[in-house]
């Protein structure tokens, strides 16, 4: 009996050591290997970036201003976000209405979308006549991919994509904020007299501060990040992230990676002030109340006046937005597969029609089976792979004193750019470093399984966190349970539902990435890499079916989550 | 006039209905309590006067005005929370004058009534600290005084004590009243709690699944419980089965079957009727001191608490009964397994119908 | 042997110190409950005992044996939460089952024992049904059964009724003491409810601010309480400030606020010493005469309050102190002072306790709100 306890001991102490190995083995060192790169290269990188015999300092130049473009573009995303976002999720989190739960599916939706399909959709939708301009009877598309937008200085479709695809960061992690104030400091606010809106200000706002700065932040890194879609669209602007791609294919490696370090370096510089904030009181007092009486009146008057009568307003705004940045081109797209099956609606030519693209000549469609074949394995078995990762790791975040440090460490996978992720797990497993694997199908999977595991972890903390289950744990050890054993036998089936959900998001989310898999990729290729390459052979129709079959993936896996975690 | 009329109020979830046709009359001034267990309804009926929740049916008169459309922050009524609800990031000073500064209060206006608050409650808190620095005691009277210092009329209180600890409960309910009765208040508390109840309302109302059940003052709804569940719900009692034998003009004879017999001063209920007569613990006396209603049985267990003792009874068809009794100067009392004989006055003794449903889920406390 | 005996053990969390040199012995089959206030440490204090925390310094022993770093799995004390943590995904078989199964017994004695102790708890026909349908009465014996199958020798029952409606409670404490009496469980309960501990407990262990206050049988506590606080927390009392002038070998007399005297039998305390007297509530009588060898005071009744089965008068005497008297309704017809009444507030020397007067200050020991 002791001799098995003291088994039962000893591979439990195993599985620990094992997942936090095959933690840093997998997610840790790649995510910080091109910082220790560019360190150890320190010479190259300084000769090819700022002495370079050829151009001099012209590379360090590039990366200024590339940088400088990218912080303006997701600094003004964030305040966009920022504006409509609050008000959405406040409105999610408080209020019940028919169709509430499609409305959070539609803003999770950018999360889980292959961002380089999305690209693509949006791309069509206000550029060419198969979009808006069609619909507004234009001759060409509504605008150019250089268009810009006023104030800002930033091409507007760029905008576009950025704003839906960092807008459920701010949504949702506001949203999640809100949902842990318990609503009764709400209730109290209002039988004191205060109408709605001034209850937000009083009270909602200052309670969910941290949860709206840690949404900025992680918005502001995703879209600092974002390279899928942006590949697409972005023109002849250059964001940081497509500045990684474009020098790694250059073979401007050492570049690449100093601006890839950069981006890590900014990344964690970022979230490291936001989690120790986060994490801190929630002292901040309400708004000091020292403005003159009369004005204070006049403010109540207006807040009382506005909660009246334009509550509507504001529930229907930040939906609009929903609906322009991320409905509007998936339908666009939907539409566009079937105008153009058989030909070219404008010139009738059949070479312009998907069919023709598909299984003429360039046969598209060969390709295509051959990346979903790729992109499923590649799926599958980093998502495996993770799922066996995430687990242990969870339960570690959640049971050891050095969890939380951990559970930082996973933020960063999640929001370096994920060029700059594919990068570093090129540099650290292919020839330049370990040279154990070379590009391929293999460094997909290694590239994958880094920003997977973060995700699964996620969700199943928040799983575990929901649930009290730290209390059934302790009841099945006094029961007799060895920690092992009540994790086997109560913790597990009573966060099933996490692990599903951290699957299928990862799964999804794999199925979709490009900007990392672009890098790695070898001669296999993906379906989201493989719309890129078809959009830059300007092969649209074709471009279109695989965007529209990518995206119809995607919210197919998404309805499985929903059905799943609602039944 | 009234200050609060509750008329037909009705709420439904799904099938289950929290709110059954719920009439209400609460005067001004008056200090009522809702009591029940847990799931009666008598959180939803608080919440629908306040405004928080909107009922099916019905309408709600607050002070003569129908108040069913108009929105929780236009009610003028104050409400305390069970888990106190003061705002975290705000100091104890900065809780209490809230009421105040979002109608528009000039500071000096809001200061002084603050000031005067804090010594009509008795505030011992600083003002400058934050709730969770505070006891649990101290943060409800902050939550309390926060209330009222929007000058309602009207005090809803939901389960205020429900967060404390027992000792503070019992010190809390009456600095409760006496605020209320000191500013002229009227009181709406709901509670699951009896005695907390009993001990400081004016009148209490029993409410079971959804429905009012009985209302009365304290001491009736002790002394003669006019339905059953309230017999068991307020106080204890002791419940034995029996049959209606006899009428006379004193009241009536109950048969309770092996040959023991019980007089009730109830005359309502006909010969022949299948009844439960019920009686509180406190009224049975030890010893013979009257010809009627003599008992006889063989103490099976005693169990002190403090000056109280319960002394279990078997009677000699197998059933127990229990009294509750006071420890006198210098008492001893019979031992354990030794025969005594009970007296129960017929004036304690209650008698109710026999429950359709059966004794068991009409005196089921959940 | 005792059962469970803990020595001198502390607990620190950062800068609070939760427990401080406890010292505690309980014997097989002995029904303790821990009683203070929130923050006392009484939950700190079953968790150390359960496994689930270690001590910063001291010994537990359990059954005799050292069980300092031995995990909750080997310690056969059985930790019942507050809100019973039947597991959600297990019906009452498998929850009451679990024990067993994990200990790997064979599935015929898993089988039997189960059975045995549903039955014993009378829930034998939910045996299918879901903690969710249960009712709360229901699920506490569900995880009392859940305990007593896993063949726990010690059960840890942590504020047992803090879940239940106050009317419930009445009732449920007495039935969970005989089914736990019957299986000879040694039992560790811990509550803020005085009325509960002193109904149901063998021993009482009053914990205040990490210590022990006062261990001792409910009747022993009640009738000598040794310091303020107890007295306090457990029956409550009225609390007079005063200064002794006069003791000899039969007593003391003390004079209180208004120049009223309190004669009482302690003679420990010197002339001159600043003193606080303790009287029952239950101890205090009215009346319209004066009743020989008791102390008489005059004063007009305040209040009247109904307190379930008791009627509790707040008395103002002529020094303006308010002196609180409880009195048990009884049969017949009981006599009830009104407000406004003039009455003599009695009670006998030899029920009054005298303490030193505190160094924090009366209200602070009393912990008035």
């Amino acid at each position: 009996m002791a001799m098995e306890l003291r088994m039962a001991d000893f591979s439990s102490k195993l599985v620990v050591l094992c997942s936090l190995i095959a933690f840093i083995i997998f997610v840790i060192l790649p995510t910080f290997y091109l910082i220790s790169y560019v360190f150890l290269r320190w010479d190259e990188v300084w000769y090819e970036v700022f002495a370079n015999p050829i151009i001099g300092d012209e590379n360090w130049k590039q990366i200024i201003k590339v940088l400088l473009f990218s912080f303006r573009l997701s600094l003004s995303t964030v305040a966009f976000d920022l504006i409509f976002g609050i008000p959405l999720a406040y409105v999610l989190a408080r209020k019940k209405f028919p169709g509430k739960s499609l409305l959070e599916d539609l803003v999770t939706l950018p999360l889980v979308i292959p961002t380089s399909g999305f690209g693509f959709a949006t791309l069509i939708t206000w550029t060419t006549i198969a979009g808006l301009g069609g619909l507004l009877r234009l001759r060409s598309g509504l605008m150019s991919l250089n268009t810009m937008a006023p104030f800002i200085n930033i091409p507007f479709v760029l905008f576009i994509v950025h704003i839906a695809l960092t807008f459920p960061y701010v949504v949702r992690t506001l949203e999640t904020k809100i949902q842990s104030i318990d609503v009764t400091y709400e209730i109290a606010s209002r039988t004191l007299g205060a109408c709605s809106l001034t209850t937000f200000r009083n009270i909602l706002f200052p309670l969910s501060l941290p949860g709206i700065f840690s949404g900025a932040v992680l918005a502001f890194a995703r879209s600092l990040g974002e390279t899928g879609a942006t590949l697409i669209v972005s023109g002849v602007s250059a964001t940081a992230s497509i500045a990684i791609v474009r020098w790694a294919s250059e073979f401007k490696l050492s570049t690449a990676a100093f601006m890839g370090s950069l981006l890590v370096l900014i990344a964690w510089v970022i979230i490291l002030p936001a989690e120790i904030y986060v994490s801190r009181g929630r002292r901040g007092s309400g708004i000091p109340f020292s403005l003159p009486t009369n004005l204070v009146r006049k403010m109540l008057r207006l807040e009382r006046f506005l909660s009246r009568n334009f509550s509507l307003i504001k529930d229907v705004v930040p939906l609009v937005i929903v609906v322009i940045t991320v409905i509007i081109p998936i339908a666009v797209v939907l539409n566009s597969v079937i105008l153009y099956w058989s030909a070219d609606p404008y010139t009738g030519k059949v070479e312009g029609g998907v069919m023709y693209q598909l299984f003429g000549p360039s046969n598209y469609f060969g390709h295509l089976l051959r990346s979903t074949l790729t992109s499923i394995i590649v799926a599958l078995i980093s998502t495996y792979i993770s799922t066996c990762i995430a687990i242990p790791i969870s339960f570690i975040i959640e049971r050891r004193w050095y969890g939380r440090i951990i559970r930082t460490m996973l933020k960063v996978p999640l929001i370096i750019p994920t060029s700059s992720l594919g990068l570093s797990v090129l540099l650290l497993w292919g020839s330049s470093g370990l040279n154990l694997v070379s590009s391929g199908i293999w460094m997909i999977i290694l590239t994958h399984i880094v920003f997977s595991v973060p995700v699964i972890v996620e969700s199943i903390i928040a799983a575990y966190e929901g649930s009290g289950i730290q209390m059934y744990e302790e009841s099945a050890r006094t029961l007799g349970a060895t920690a092992y054993n009540a994790i086997e036998t109560v913790s597990l089936p009573l966060i099933k539902g996490g692990i599903f959900t951290g699957f299928i998001l990862s799964f999804t989310r794999s199925l979709g990435e490009t900007g990392a898999t672009f890098i790695v990729m070898g001669r296999d290729v993906t379906i989201p890499v493989l719309v890129v390459n078809m959009v830059e052979a300007l092969a649209i129709p074709a471009a279109l079916f695989t965007s529209t079959y990518l995206i119809i993936l995607s919210l197919v896996m998404l309805s499985i989550i929903r059905i799943f975690t609602r039944g | 006039m009234p200050e609060v009329r509750i008329v037909n109020v009705t709420k439904r979830y799904g099938r289950i209905v929290a709110n059954d046709h719920i009439n209400l009359t609460i005067k001004d001034k008056e200090y009522v309590s809702v009591i029940g267990p847990s799931g009666c309804g008598k959180t939803t009926l608080i919440k629908s006067i306040a405004g928080i929740i909107e009922p099916d049916e019905g309408e709600i008169y607050i002070g003569g005005k129908l108040v069913n459309k108009v929105p929780i922050e236009d009610r003028g009524v104050g409400y305390v929370f069970q888990n106190i609800a003061l705002f975290p990031h705000m100091t104890v000073w900065d809780n209490i004058t809230y009421g105040p500064r979002v109608k528009g209060f000039p500071p000096e206006e809001t200061e002084a009534i603050a000031r005067e608050m804090i010594e009509m409650i008795k505030l011992a808190a600083r003002t400058d600290a934050y709730p969770d620095e505070l006891s649990g005691g101290t943060q409800q009277k902050t939550a309390v005084a926060r209330a009222l210092m929007t000058r309602s009329k009207l005090l809803l209180l939901d389960e205020p004590l429900g967060a404390l600890d027992l000792k503070v409960r019992a010190a809390l309910r009456y600095e409760l009243r006496r605020i209320v009765k000191d500013l002229g208040l009227t009181a709406l508390h709901v509670t699951h709690d009896q005695e907390e109840a009993m001990s400081i309302s004016d009148r209490v109302v029993v409410m079971k699944k959804g429905r009012i059940i009985e209302s009365g003052k304290p001491i009736e709804l002790y002394m003669q419980p006019k339905n059953i569940f309230t017999a068991n719900f307020v106080g204890e009692a002791n419940f034995l089965v029996g049959v209606i034998e006899k009428i006379t003009n004193e009241g009536s004879l109950i048969d309770l079957g092996d040959g023991l017999e019980i007089i009730s001063r109830n005359k309502t209920i006909k010969v022949g009727n299948r009844v439960v007569v019920a009686f509180r613990p406190e009224f049975v006396v030890l010893g013979k001191r009257r010809d009627e209603n003599v008992l006889s049985g063989e103490i099976k267990n005693i169990v002190y608490s403090g000056n109280l003792v319960r002394i279990y009874v078997e009677l000699p068809d197998g059933s127990t009964i229990f009294i509750k009794k006071a420890l006198g100067f210098n008492e001893s009392l019979p031992k354990i397994q030794s025969k005594v004989t009970l007296n129960v006055p017929p004036e304690n003794v209650l008698v109710y119908p026999y429950p359709e449903r059966g004794l068991q889920q009409e005196l089921s406390l959940e | 042997m005792s059962m469970v005996k803990l020595v001198n053990v502390t607990k620190r969390f950062g800068k609070i110190v939760a427990l401080r040199g406890i010292n505690l012995s309980i014997g097989d089959g002995e029904y303790v409950c821990v009683l203070g206030p929130t923050g006392a440490g009484k939950t700190t204090l079953l968790r150390i005992i359960a496994g689930l925390l270690e001590p910063d310094e001291g010994e537990i022993y359990i059954g005799g044996k050292k069980v300092n770093g031995v995990p909750p799995e080997r310690r056969s004390a059985v930790y019942m939460f507050q809100n019973f943590a039947l597991f959600p995904h297990m019906n009452v078989w498998e929850n009451v089952s679990f024990g067993p199964v994990i200990k790997e017994w064979d599935s015929e004695k898993i089988r039997n024992v189960t059975s045995e102790v549903l039955e014993m708890v009378r829930l034998g026909e939910r045996r299918d049904a879901y903690p969710n349908e249960l009712s709360g009465g229901m699920q506490q014996r569900v995880a009392l059964a859940r305990g007593i199958a896993a063949g726990a020798r010690i059960l840890l029952l942590d504020e047992p009724f803090g879940a239940l409606d106050a009317r419930l409670r009445v009732n449920l404490r007495t039935q969970l003491r005989s089914l736990i009496k019957d299986q000879g469980l040694t039992t560790i309960h811990v509550t803020h409810d005085q009325e509960e501990a002193l109904m149901v407990a063998d021993r009482v262990v009053i914990l205040r601010e990490g210590r022990i206050e006062q261990i001792g049988s409910p009747q022993e506590i009640y009738n000598n309480p040794q310091s303020i606080f107890a007295m306090s927390f457990v029956g409550g009392a009225n609390f007079f400030d005063g200064v002794v002038y006069k003791s000899d070998s039969s007593g003391s007399t003390i004079e209180i606020r208004g120049g009223l005297s309190i004669r009482v039998l302690d003679t420990t305390k010197k002339i001159g010493e600043r003193v606080v007297i303790a009287i029952r509530r239950e101890d205090v009588s009215l009346g319209k005469s004066r009743r020989r060898g008791f102390n008489n005071l005059l004063g007009e009744v305040v209040d009247a309050m109904f307190v379930g089965g008791s009627i509790e008068y707040v008395v103002k005497l002529e020094n303006d102190v308010s002196v609180s008297s409880r009195i048990l309704l009884e049969g017949g017809d009981s006599r009830i002072f009104r407000r406004g009444e003039i009455v003599i507030v009695s009670f006998h020397p030899s029920e009054c306790r005298v303490f030193q007067y505190p160094e924090r200050g009366l209200l602070k020991e009393i912990e008035a709100i």
